[in-house]
């Protein structure tokens, strides 16, 4: 019993990873209705350190995703990159998949110059803005519509960064 | 010598005591039944009511689905809705007449409103959805009221003010909207009027009154946590004070 209570309290309190970490990025992107899947892939770059992740619809291992987003979180990996001190940029590209038609989205780019890269702060989300439909605080940053309208114009999709 | 002066003090003393008719000292006690009477008035008559709220946006942007753009507007608000209607109203108080000139009561009213309704998703929206039909209100609350110039100004007598707390629950379809506001109000009523005896106890005569009421918490909704959620309400806060704003006239009857 003893044993087992440790292992439980190190399961929910002991996790490094969020634990330890000091720099870490999490980016979601939410499903608009009208698109049958999506495709996130982020190039984390500190310096001439290079890191890629992608993940996409159905579900690929090291991602976590339900019917209506993706999501990728970096914590270790972005911690040893970013925490060099060197000059940290992330770079993320979203597609979507409708009716066998593929766009993209233009690559949206943070970097030490567009935002304070401070402590758990690389929080952001990619989604159809409709102030009544989404719960939690955040912030505009801007809309990222495609070029390529042939799957919509998605002029609401909107870069929200949490706190 | 000294003692035949003592004696005629004491002997002028009993003689003048002996003059006055000394009675024992008794306090006069006093029973509530004697400056509180128990009261009761009965009102019938009409209300108006209308009813708005809305909450202002936080993003301030609007997405136009017609010309499919992107607006920026300061003054956009979400989830509108507002009411306005008119129907009978019922109302009884139960509570202690002090001194014949002060009430305290308890209040329990009534009223079914006959309006319409307006409910709107965006401010800027074009399309707004509209019910007729009947809407029915409960209120009450406990409050005071005084009559004046009882006694003062024999024509007057019956006048009185009064002001009261009071609660009102409604039945609006804000849920079917995905508007998450509250039923439950919290407000001030005021109100005065006049009333003429018909008998010892019984009065009747005319009330006219106001009250203002507000939601008393943001929204409906009870959140644990404020994490990032999609298909989900927001929790903010309603931008108007003054939701339901009430007016009316009645018969009062009163027993005091």
């Amino acid at each position: 019993m003893l044993v087992f209570s440790w292992l439980l309290f190190c399961a929910t309190s002991c996790d490094e990873d969020w634990y330890t970490s000091k720099y870490w990025t999490s980016v979601c992107v939410y499903k608009p209705a009208n698109v049958d899947s999506l495709k996130l892939h982020i190039t984390y770059q500190a310096g001439d350190s290079i890191w890629t992740d992608s993940t996409s619809q159905p579900k690929v291992p090291y991602s976590y995703t339900d019917r209506n987003n993706v999501c990728i979180d970096c914590l270790d990996t972005c911690d040893s990159l970013f925490s060099q001190g060197k000059k940290n940029k992330i770079s993320i590209d979203i597609s979507f998949n409708c009716d066998d038609k593929s766009i993209s989205f233009p690559t949206y780019v943070i970097d030490n110059s567009s935002i304070h890269w401070g402590d758990d702060n690389i929080n952001y989300r990619f989604v159809e803005l409709d102030e009544r439909n989404i719960h939690g605080k955040y912030t505009v940053e801007t809309f990222l519509p495609p070029d390529d309208s042939s799957c919509g114009k998605f002029v609401n999709f909107a870069v929200l960064r949490l706190p | 010598m000294i003692r035949v002066l003592f004696l005629l003090l004491c002997l002028t003393c009993y003689a003048i005591g002996g003059t006055y008719d000394f009675k024992p000292y008794t306090k006069k006690r006093h029973s509530a039944s004697e400056f509180v009477y128990p009261y009761f008035e009965l009102s019938i008559g009409v209300e108006h009511s209308s009813s708005e709220v809305k909450t202002e946006s936080y993003t301030h942007w609007y997405h136009d689905n017609e010309r499919d753009e992107m607006i920026y507007d300061e003054d956009l608000y979400y989830d509108i809705f507002t009411n306005e209607g008119v129907g009978p109203m019922l109302e009884t108080k139960i509570g202690a007449l002090v001194f014949q000139r002060g009430v305290l009561f308890l209040h329990l009213g009534l009223m079914r409103l006959k309006g319409t309704s307006h409910y709107k998703y965006y401010s800027l929206d074009k399309e707004e959805f509209k019910e007729r039909g009947h809407t029915l209100q409960i209120h009450w609350g406990f409050g005071t009221k005084v009559y004046p110039l009882v006694k003062l100004v024999p024509i007057l007598d019956g006048l009185f003010i009064g002001v009261s707390l009071a609660f009102i629950h409604d039945d609006y379809n804000w849920d079917d909207y995905g508007m998450s506001y509250q039923h439950d109000e919290t407000g001030f009523k005021v109100e005065a009027g006049h009333l003429w005896n018909i008998s010892q106890h019984y009065f009747v005569g005319v009330t006219v009154h106001a009250a203002n009421y507000a939601i008393n918490i943001d929204t409906s909704h009870e959140y644990t946590y404020d994490t990032f959620e999609m298909n989900k309400p927001p929790e903010r806060e309603p931008i108007d004070d003054s939701n339901t704003v009430q007016f009316g006239i009645a018969i009062t009857v009163v027993r005091k």
